[in-house]
């Protein structure tokens, strides 16, 4: 009888325990900390870090992803070695896997559990993000920093559809580029193109030459990356994907032609037949593997195409690189792709995470990195501060390509910022998936915005 | 006679007595409370409330049925029904079939035969995302190994882009599955088949059946509640097809292979729509649960022979 009753009592004992720990779990909802009464004040070093080391012996933690891209790398290594010995905050990033990334960013950003301090993000996800975010206009105001370090489509980002406010500070970011086999377009005697009907053109020239496709398109479904030269073309040509008050714009006769000329690529045969379905890397692997003359893609994969320990070393030391072709008349317009950085308002190190925020986002701290070129792992090319575009010495270790993208980011812009976004984002691939497989062009916009007018509705 | 007290043992009350095996249950009880009960409960809960991720961290108001009639006024949800229901078919007819195929060679027993079973789990084992991928990279029309394999042997296949057509984007994801579960239904039937008395088909043979008569009348009707029970087993699973049309075609070309896992998936962690996303895993759960009863019941039946 007494054993009975002990382990009634255990049993009691242990589901008493569950429970509370669940209740516990429940109701520990985060909460939002005022940024600026934790950011501590004083004496300041060249790169902006307070030379009190007031956050001495605090770690951090940034939600984040893709270890192994040459720039995420390098700033790891340099936050151990620099950032470290200069502030006492050892910083941790967590590596989730791209894959799964952006669903840990809504978890966290929406949810919020207190678990990271910072996050890094890629623009679209900027409008849904932003209510897990701290505004920074204050601290950067505070420590001499600006959105007009960088270029028009970054600081779009930053400001996620709030012209007021900034969330975040960019430190990736790309223009889209036209890359291509240096030596066929000699051979040819052709210059990269400045409008698309002389880039169609010249794609009939290189069909088959060197044996290769002339281009490598990326129709297939994935993430809207069959988006990204359909955007550009669009706002090249005065067109838009969304008018001011956020209606379906694409389908103006501007829409419509860019569409047309883009989709007349895989049409006329350029693109291979299997590149309905590609994604950003089936197509870029298509121009490493030596399979096409041409591809359309971000500046970033400059690290790729030139290091012959990831391509074939043929296409490594044969790689040219031009801005996007426009329309005869009009302002080519790339889309200008961000990743940036913030400061989760659940954090319980706000000023740690400012700290670093504002080191790692430093100009000095990016030329320091691009300029960097001991290590493959670590070399990159990406820098995202006008300053640093434009720095001779950076050019010169870079391939030039910052001063190219400076340049086409001028005009550049950024996807719309409405929470909306991946609706419309995941609308608008279906269209062009369906458009690259056999679609009529016309209907199927007008299909496709007659859907994103209902669902802007709801 | 000296009379002598007998102590009878104090009979433990009637609720204490019934109360223990249930307090014995109670730790794995409360486990599925919390992983299954509790999430569906609070998934329907949410179905009826608008919540979506990028607007509140909370749910936010009743909204009644609105979701559910969103459900069925929606295009896009039909459709993946409507693509869920051919995968299903498909792939539950390829699998059983070819399962039943091979379990009737490998009942006529040989020396290689019980390394062939210890072979067949392989493709089961195989993680669904990994095959998923392995596929798409096989079947690439420009690099693929199975592509180009399917191009020698058939002429007509050269010109065919595999998960760029949406019939046979469709097929190569039944394929896939097929792949991976027609060998372990044949495991299953081979359990089935080795159940049935040798003399049973001996009698039937003696007089005149010929094979395909003891396979028909004799074989068959025997293995039929098995079979019956590995067909609603393996429809359960093919309604829940997710991880494959991730890795293999995306839900493309178009909407062509987007299940309804898939589209619950991406309403409630792309579009990040809570509400809707609830009211459609419920629709799904209901559909499951129909299956599941059909396949209780099979299952009851054959345990009352």
């Amino acid at each position: 009888m007494r054993r009975t009753s002990g382990t009634i009592g255990k049993l009691a004992a242990a589901l008493s325990a569950v429970l509370a720990l669940l209740i516990g779990g429940c109701a520990s909802a985060p909460s939002e900390q005022d940024l600026l009464e934790e950011v501590a004040t004083g004496p300041t070093d060249e790169l902006g870090l307070l030379t009190e080391k007031p956050y001495d012996g605090t770690h951090i933690r940034l939600l984040s992803c893709c270890r192994t891209t040459a720039q995420f790398a390098a700033l790891q290594r340099k936050t151990d070695r620099e950032f470290t010995a200069k502030t006492g905050i050892t910083v941790e990033w967590a590596n989730i896997p791209y894959e799964s990334y952006l669903q840990k960013i809504v978890a966290e950003t929406a949810i919020g559990g207190g678990t990271y301090d910072l996050v890094v993000w890629p623009d679209a996800y900027g409008a849904s993000a932003k209510i897990g975010l701290q505004p920074l206009n204050e601290v950067m105001r505070r420590a001499d920093r600006s959105l007009e370090e960088f270029s028009p489509p970054f600081q779009q980002a930053a400001r996620a559809g709030d012209p007021e406010t900034v969330y975040g500070i960019p430190f990736r970011g790309f223009s889209y580029n036209l890359f291509y086999r240096e030596s066929e377009y000699e051979r040819l005697g052709i210059e990269p193109a400045k409008t698309w009907d002389e880039f169609s053109a010249q794609l009939d020239k290189l069909d088959g030459a060197g044996g290769r496709d002339a281009f490598a398109g990326q129709y297939g479904r994935n993430g809207g990356q069959n988006l990204y030269t359909w955007m550009s073309m669009l706002w090249s040509n005065g067109a838009d994907v969304l008018d001011d008050d956020g209606q379906p714009a694409f389908t103006s006769p501007e829409g419509i032609a860019a569409t047309e000329q883009y989709l007349a690529l895989l049409r006329d045969g350029h693109s291979p037949a299997a590149s309905t379905n590609w994604t950003e890397t089936d197509s870029t692997q298509s121009f490493e593997q030596g399979h096409t003359n041409s591809v359309l893609t971000w500046a970033w994969q400059m690290d790729d195409f030139s290091d012959p320990a990831k391509v074939q070393p043929k296409v490594a030391e044969d790689i040219g690189v031009a801005s996007l072709p426009g329309w005869p008349g009009k302002p080519t317009v790339t889309y200008g792709y961000t990743w940036l950085m913030g400061i989760l308002n659940t954090s319980d190190n706000q000023g740690a995470a400012w700290e670093y925020l504002k080191w790692l986002t430093h100009p000095d701290t990016e030329r320091d990195v691009a300029l960097d070129k001991s290590e493959g792992d670590t070399a990159t090319s990406v820098v995202v501060h006008r300053k640093n575009m434009l720095d001779p010495e950076v050019n010169a270790a870079n391939h030039d390509l910052p001063k190219l993208q400076e340049s086409a980011l001028r005009n550049g812009r950024t996807v719309p910022m409405t929470i909306d976004w991946p609706q419309i984002q995941d609308v608008l691939e279906v269209a062009i998936n369906q458009m690259a497989h056999g679609a009529d062009i016309r209907p199927k916009l007008h299909e496709a915005a007659a859907q994103i007018r209902t669902l802007t509705q709801r | 006679m000296a009379a002598t007290t007998v102590q009878r043992p104090r009979s433990r009350s009637p609720l204490r007595k019934h109360s223990v095996p249930y307090l014995h249950l109670a730790p794995a009880l409360l486990a599925v409370v919390l992983t299954t009960v509790y999430p569906l409960v609070s998934a329907l809960i949410t179905s009826f409330r608008h919540w979506r991720l990028n607007e509140t961290r909370e749910a936010g108001e009743f909204v009644g049925l609105a979701q559910y009639q969103r459900v069925f006024t929606d295009d896009t949800f039909f459709n993946s029904a409507l693509v869920t229901l051919n995968f299903t078919v498909i792939s539950v007819v390829l699998s059983v079939g070819l399962g039943l195929c091979i379990a009737l060679i490998l009942n006529n027993r040989t020396r290689l035969s019980a390394l062939t079973k210890a072979l067949l789990i392989l493709p089961f084992a195989v993680a669904p995302a990994l095959k998923g991928f392995s596929w798409r990279f096989m079947l690439n029309p420009d690099t693929g190994v199975y592509d180009k394999m399917l191009d020698s042997v058939l002429p007509f296949a050269d010109n065919i882009n595999w998960l760029g057509d949406p019939f046979w984007a469709l097929m190569v994801l039944a394929l896939t599955e097929v792949w991976g579960w027609a060998p372990l239904i044949a495991l299953m039937l081979l359990g089935g088949l080795n159940s049935i008395s040798p003399e049973v088909r001996e009698a039937a043979r003696i007089d005149g059946a010929n094979a395909w008569q003891q396979f028909w009348r004799v074989t068959f009707p025997l293995l039929r509640p098995l079979l019956l029970i590995v067909v609603f087993l393996k429809a359960v699973f093919s309604v829940k097809i997710f991880d494959q049309v991730v890795t293999t075609t995306g839900g493309g070309p178009g909407r062509a292979t987007e299940s309804l896992n898939f589209f619950a998936y991406s309403q409630g962690f792309t579009f990040l729509d809570i509400g809707y996303a609830s009211a459609v895993s419920w629709v799904i759960v209901l559909v499951l649960g129909v299956l599941a009863a059909l396949y209780l019941i099979a299952m009851a039946r054959q345990e009352a022979k």
